[in-house]
């Protein structure tokens, strides 16, 4: 007998990749051959006639290989239909799930990719809208609260309204106005109070006027609000206490009414708690309060000197029916008479009342308008996408609808089955969508700021997942249905000859070349935007601040008023103290500034010999320094000298200028030597420093001063510290450095090193960029997916043409180029299209970007190259494919 | 025999064929042929591609079955599912003859 084991594996090649596979395969097909030579021989024929005979029938192998590999290829039949009964319209309804469930499973890929694809934009969109309610667009706590106003002043001549208001305007306002039922102010203050061990600790304290908690409708939980006898001096050792501060520090026991605490040295009698979900944060976003205190008018607050001294919020209630427009009018008949009876009070400034919440959230609406269009576009791709796949999958299913309909299938009852089909698709990719936007909501909540607003009380959204559910079931409906109504004459014959049937398909095609193609689109506006927004970023982190902030330790070294004051000799032992440490590289005292915190002093200016400065040339900053402060920053002098231990009290009185003063008030002249008039005190220019960006990163550099402390009455309220290694790891030395002098300073606070706070500056930036680049992506990942099906459906029903042009002469090459250009056509329009809507768009964008246009063709050119290279990656497979048609096969199939 | 036809039914011969019993590719070749009288013959070329097809969307399965004195064979045979297409295909099949003998006067006719 013949080995005809060695004859077939001689014979046929690449029939599986599996080699244990082909073997099997070689074994089988051996195994047949040989049965048919014993039969021949055993029906009378010579064996080798018989061998002869055999091979004669010998398949043709190469064919053979293909046609086996094809066959493992194969993918599960979509189920047969069910049968058509009728009877109990559930278990009908039933059975069409459960079909319509087969079906899907039997698609395994486009399946798991429409599941995919909604549930990333429906869980995105609800998760980002979902966080941006809660902290953004929800109203704020309060009773009635779009009855709640904050009054403002504006200067026409400055950019942004000053939040803050002089008690004087205050204390008039309080008295003349007629549009609000209660008036109130607030300031916010850091304190001083002794906790059970005796130590001192920082707390902030808000001091609110009689009417604060009248204004909010909000009332303590225990105990009693402010009696307005109480808001006079003498009587005001009161508090009322914020419900996270009483549970700290009294554990939630309700005897902590009436129970002093030592606050700045005085004693003061709790007499409130202020429920859980009561929050001070009304007028400005990062203000905190543990307890809250009388707000005393001072003596002074009554006369108005020469400029305003603002430190104070204003909020109100309306009174019923009094509209906004009419408590604007009211205040500007105010503003009115104040400037006629006191003309150089802050003339020209108009008083503004708008809503709290225009107050508090207006900065951030246009963020959360550019993160709701991210959103926005990620839903509309995965939308487009799924539109997609769903056309692809139309075609195929010609056969599957034309056999039903022949058997007596009613269009109503294939639209039906479609319809179940697609809506079970939708719900699911929807659960999956509503568990991605719980979970990322939660992981949000986890990781946000507690000090940000109503973080607790982030949820999933019903009304985002409710409208992102329905944009899905609209795309998963109104294209699942395609396939009921592609022809109007199901074709049964040529359905079972695999043949396309004539006459259709030529607008489904067209219509999904426009779905990818606007996806492309968007997604290029996407990265267009993240590229942007991580330029800025970079930007910014790049700011040269101006001085080296690392391993800088700024402490709080006050003591509270009423203890021991230490003066500038205690100060400086503290400084000797400190800089006798090991690992203390250098030590300074400042007054008047905490870097990186907003938290800065002025001083008013004037110039010898030429009038009064205009307003807004009169202040600058300021800060009160010891000699080793300029050196310990490293901020370089630019002409002239450093501050040294001579420049003390009796002597000649010096300052510091920066740049940017000597450039204002001495143009093209020499600033060192001339005089200038600090806070009412004449000192000489001895220095010029470079510019240095402490407390703002982004706007410009404004003129600044130095003051030698020692010159000064001030004792330095924050030491720096310059550290060989990790500042925090010496704090606890440095403590007790500092207490060795004076024992009534209070505990310093953990956000002391200078490179946390930069951090926090740096951190809304931070976030937005991460959100749309986490867009970008997604929108890139899904259109890509979207490139892929189309050509990868477009390789599969051209086979026959591609087969064709192969027979005649084209080379692998040559067709994986046609599949190329056709990919690149669509991507080509498509990115056209999307780096034209951003270009439009591009003024949009302005207000969000630092340092660098919404135009820049660097962040254009490299969106569009990624998406190309991403949309050329995806065209790989499908080209790949259409290079290894075989012509002969492909040409068999007409 | 027109070669989509024969096509069509390849599977539905395959499948009514192991429902009865299981049976291995060479068998299952020479019994179409024997069966039909003639009409119909599967060529090595096209048998066994069906019978992977099949074993791929698991309607039938293969075993290797080790007989006594001879060489192991692979076996076939059918599933609950392959019983349940082939019902469905016998049912549609039924359905589009009468369809056909109703409208185009098709007629059973022996060669």
């Amino acid at each position: 007998m013949t080995d005809w084991t060695s004859f077939v594996r001689e014979h046929l090649q690449h029939a599986a990749d599996d080699p244990a596979r082909e073997n099997d395969i070689i074994e089988e097909l051996a195994q047949h051959l040989a049965q048919r030579e014993a039969e021949l021989v055993s029906g009378g024929i010579e064996p080798e006639a018989a061998r002869q005979r055999v091979i004669e029938e010998l398949p043709e192998w190469q064919r053979l290989a293909r046609e086996i590999r094809r066959a493992d290829r194969v993918r599960p039949m979509a189920p047969p239909p069910p049968p058509l009964r009728r009877g109990n319209p559930f278990a009908a309804l039933w059975r069409d799930v459960v079909y319509a469930a087969r079906t899907l499973r039997t698609s395994p890929t486009y399946t798991a990719v429409a599941l995919t694809v909604l549930a990333l934009g429906i869980g995105s969109a609800t998760a980002i809208f979902s966080i941006v309610d809660a902290v953004v667009l929800r109203a704020l706590p309060y009773d009635e609260p779009d009855r709640l106003v904050a009054i403002r002043e504006q200067d026409p001549k400055r950019p942004a309204p000053f939040p803050y208001v002089a008690p004087q305007d205050f204390l008039d306002w309080r008295e003349q106005q007629r549009s609000f039922e209660a008036v109130a102010a607030a300031r916010g203050q850091l304190v001083q109070i002794r906790d059970a061990e005796g130590h001192l600790r920082t707390h902030s304290a808000r001091f609110v006027t009689a009417d604060y908690f009248r204004v909010l409708r909000a009332s303590p939980t225990l105990g009693r609000a402010f009696a307005g006898s109480e808001q006079t001096l003498g009587r005001d050792g009161v508090a009322v206490l914020d419900h996270r501060f009483w549970q700290a520090r009294f554990g939630g026991r309700p005897d902590a009414i009436g129970r002093t605490l030592t606050i700045d040295g005085r004693p003061v009698v709790i007499v409130g708690v202020m429920p859980a979900d009561f929050t001070c944060q009304v007028v400005m976003a990062n203000a905190s309060a543990e307890l809250y205190l009388p707000l005393v008018a001072a003596d002074g607050d009554r006369q108005r000197g020469r400029r305003p001294d603002r430190g104070l919020t204003v909020v109100a209630r309306l009174k019923p029916g009094v509209t906004l427009a009419r408590a604007s009018d009211d205040m500007s008949r105010i503003r009115a008479g104040i400037e006629a009876q006191y003309p150089t009070w802050a003339p020209g400034v108009r008083v503004q009342v708008v809503t709290l919440h225009e107050q508090r959230f207006g900065q951030v609406t246009k963020w959360v308008l550019m993160l709701f269009g991210a959103v926005a576009f990620v839903l509309v791709i995965a939308c487009a996408n799924v539109a997609n796949l769903m056309l692809a999958r139309a075609s195929i299913r010609d056969r599957e609808i034309a056999i039903r309909a022949a058997l007596g299938a009613s269009r109503a009852t294939i639209v039906r089955g479609l319809l179940i089909e697609a809506l079970l698709l939708s719900l699911a990719g929807a659960a999956l969508g509503a568990l991605l936007a719980w979970g990322g909501v939660s992981a949000v909540r986890g990781w946000l700021p507690l000090e940000l607003t109503r973080v607790a009380s982030i949820a999933v959204d019903l009304r985002a997942l409710a409208g992102a559910v329905v944009a899905a079931l609209a795309t998963g409906i109104g294209f699942g249905l395609v396939p009921a109504f592609r022809s109007s004459r199901p074709d049964l014959s040529s359905a079972l000859t695999h043949r396309a049937p004539s006459g259709t398909g030529a607008g489904t095609h067209r219509l999904r070349h426009a779905l990818v193609v606007s996806e492309v689109a968007l997604t290029v506006v996407l990265l267009v935007g993240a590229g942007l927004f991580i330029t800025s970023f970079v930007k910014l982190l790049r700011v040269d601040v101006g001085f080296d902030y690392r391993h800088v330790l700024s402490v709080l070294a006050r003591p509270f008023p009423g203890g021991r004051q230490h003066g500038l000799d205690g100060t400086l032992q503290m400084l000797d103290a400190v800089g006798r440490l090991p690992g203390v590289e250098a030590s300074a005292a400042v007054s008047g500034e905490v870097l990186f915190s907003g938290i800065r002093g002025r001083a008013s200016v004037a110039i010898p010999g030429r009038g009064d400065l205009p307003d807004e040339d009169a202040e600058v900053g300021a800060r009160s320094v010891t000699p080793t402060y300029h050196r310990l920053l490293g901020i370089p002098l630019v002409r002239g000298r450093y501050l040294t231990d001579a420049d003390r009290a009796g002597a000649a009185s010096v300052v510091l200028v920066n740049q940017t003063a000597a450039r204002k008030y001495w143009p093209g002249q020499e600033a060192l030597g001339q005089r200038l008039v600090v806070n009412r005190r004449e000192s000489v220019v001895v220095g010029i420093v470079a510019d240095v960006r402490h407390w703002n990163l982004e706007g410009p550099v404004e003129p600044e001063c130095y003051l030698p402390l020692l010159q000064g009455s001030a004792a330095g309220q924050m030491i720096l510290v310059r550290t060989a290694r990790n500042p925090r790891t010496l704090l606890p030395a440095i403590r007790k450095a500092i207490w060795s002098v004076n024992n009534d300073v209070p505990i310093i606070g953990d956000q002391a090193a200078a490179e946390d706070r930069l951090d926090r500056l740096l951190a809304q930036r931070r976030f937005s960029m991460a959100l749309l680049v986490l867009f970008g992506v997604l929108g890139l990942a899904i259109s890509a997916v979207g490139i892929y099906g189309v050509l990868a459906y477009l390789v599969a029903q051209r086979t026959s043409e591609i087969g064709v042009r192969m027979a005649l002469g084209a080379t692998p090459g040559g067709v994986v180029a046609m599949v190329l250009r056709r990919a690149g056509a669509l991507i080509g329009v498509g990115l056209a299209l999307g780096a034209g809507v951003a270009w439009y768009f591009s003024a949009v964008a302005k207000s969000f970007l630092f340092q660098i246009e919404p135009t820049d063709p660097r962040v254009f050119a490299a969106a569009l190259a990624v998406l190309a290279v991403a949309g050329l990656a995806a065209s790989v497979v499908p080209a790949r494919r259409a290079a290894s048609v075989d012509p002969i096969v492909a040409l068999r199939q007409e | 025999m027109n070669r989509e036809a024969k096509k069509g039914s390849a599977e539905l011969l395959i499948l009514a064929l192991v429902e009865e019993r299981p049976r291995h590719g060479y068998e299952l070749g020479t019994l179409i042929n024997r069966r039909s009288g003639g009409a119909l013959s599967f060529h090595i070329a096209s048998l066994y591609p069906t019978l992977y097809r099949l074993e791929k969307r698991s309607l039938i399965v293969g075993r290797w079955l080790e007989q006594p004195g001879q060489r192991r064979r692979r076996f076939y045979r059918i599933t609950p599912e392959g019983r349940r297409v082939l019902a469905e295909q016998r049912g549609m099949w039924g359905a589009f003859l009468l369809a056909l003998v109703r409208v185009a006067g098709v007629r059973a006719v022996e060669p």
